[in-house]
């Protein structure tokens, strides 16, 4: 029972972390839940932290999409941006993410977070699997983000 | 009377989008300045003054936290307004933040309402 509750709570807090901050920053809005791996091409960040507990929250955004949301962030059309422009704003998009998923995680706790790094079309692979991950479909592609926690010693 | 304001962030592109957020909030706005981390701020705090201070706390080489501690520290600049924009909404780096000076908070993601808002209860300012 507490796994299904657990599992439970990821969903809701996958859905308010990413409703919350591509409606707020970006402008657009989940169009609903997507199938694990549909997209394509993507654009992978992540962020790690350190606090109780640590981890990392990685995304992977389908490019088409990730242009779309530099572009609403930025206010500025999709053609004039540059490719290091978006790769900045995945990156900030990422930052918002991990900071919204640990706020509903932790609200008493202290994170710190690294800087978000870009991870390309190719994200290394982790040895540990996610405790939680959510695909979204967005207007021109897919948002995938997944968090992984380190297990206490 | 314009506010001077100093953004303090190591992203480039979300210095712009405050920068944007600041200029939709109906403030009288006059020079915007920004830095890429704190020592970057307190470089350019010799050069002018400011009204307010906006910034991020992870940040390379001098963090947010540093910043406002430097910022406490000195008899002339403690007097300048900081508020802390971040995505930590953890209630402990709050709490730890307005302790040490931060007179403000936003936490990313935020509406450039929220960011008037915050900006008019810091200042004092009453909203027309």
């Amino acid at each position: 029972m507490p796994e299904r509750n657990a599992e439970r709570n990821y969903d809701q807090m996958f859905a308010e972390a990413v409703g919350s901050v591509l409606e707020t920053m970006f402008f657009t809005a989940p169009l609903g839940p997507a199938e694990d791996g549909s997209g394509g091409a993507c654009m992978g960040a992540r962020v790690a932290f350190r606090g109780i507990p640590s981890g990392q929250v990685r995304l992977c955004l389908s490019e088409g999409s990730a242009q779309l949301l530099a572009a609403g962030f930025l206010g500025e059309d999709e053609e004039s941006l540059s490719p290091e422009q978006t790769g900045l704003v995945v990156c900030e998009l990422a930052n918002m993410l991990c900071g919204s998923l640990l706020s509903q995680l932790e609200s008493q706790g202290h994170f710190d977070l690294a800087a978000p790094q870009l991870e390309g079309d190719a994200p290394p692979p982790l040895e540990q699997a996610p405790v939680a991950t959510q695909s979204f479909e967005l207007e021109n592609g897919v948002l995938q983000v997944a968090l992984y926690l380190e297990s206490a010693a | 009377m314009a506010l001077n304001i100093l953004i303090v962030d190591d992203s480039p592109v979300m210095r712009s989008f405050i920068r944007k957020a600041i200029s939709l909030t109906g403030l009288d706005v006059g020079d915007c300045y920004e830095a890429g981390n704190g020592e970057d701020a307190l470089r350019s705090l010799t050069g002018q003054w400011v009204d307010l201070i906006l910034t991020d706390i992870n940040m390379p080489e001098m963090n947010g936290e540093e910043l406002i501690g430097r910022l406490e520290a000195d008899d002339l600049l403690r007097s300048i307004p900081v508020i802390v924009v971040s995505t930590d909404a953890t209630q402990g780096r709050v709490e730890r933040l307005m302790t040490m000076g931060a007179r403000g908070y936003v936490t990313k993601p935020f509406l450039p309402e929220t960011l008037r808002d915050e900006v008019e209860k810091v200042l004092g300012i009453a909203h027309a």
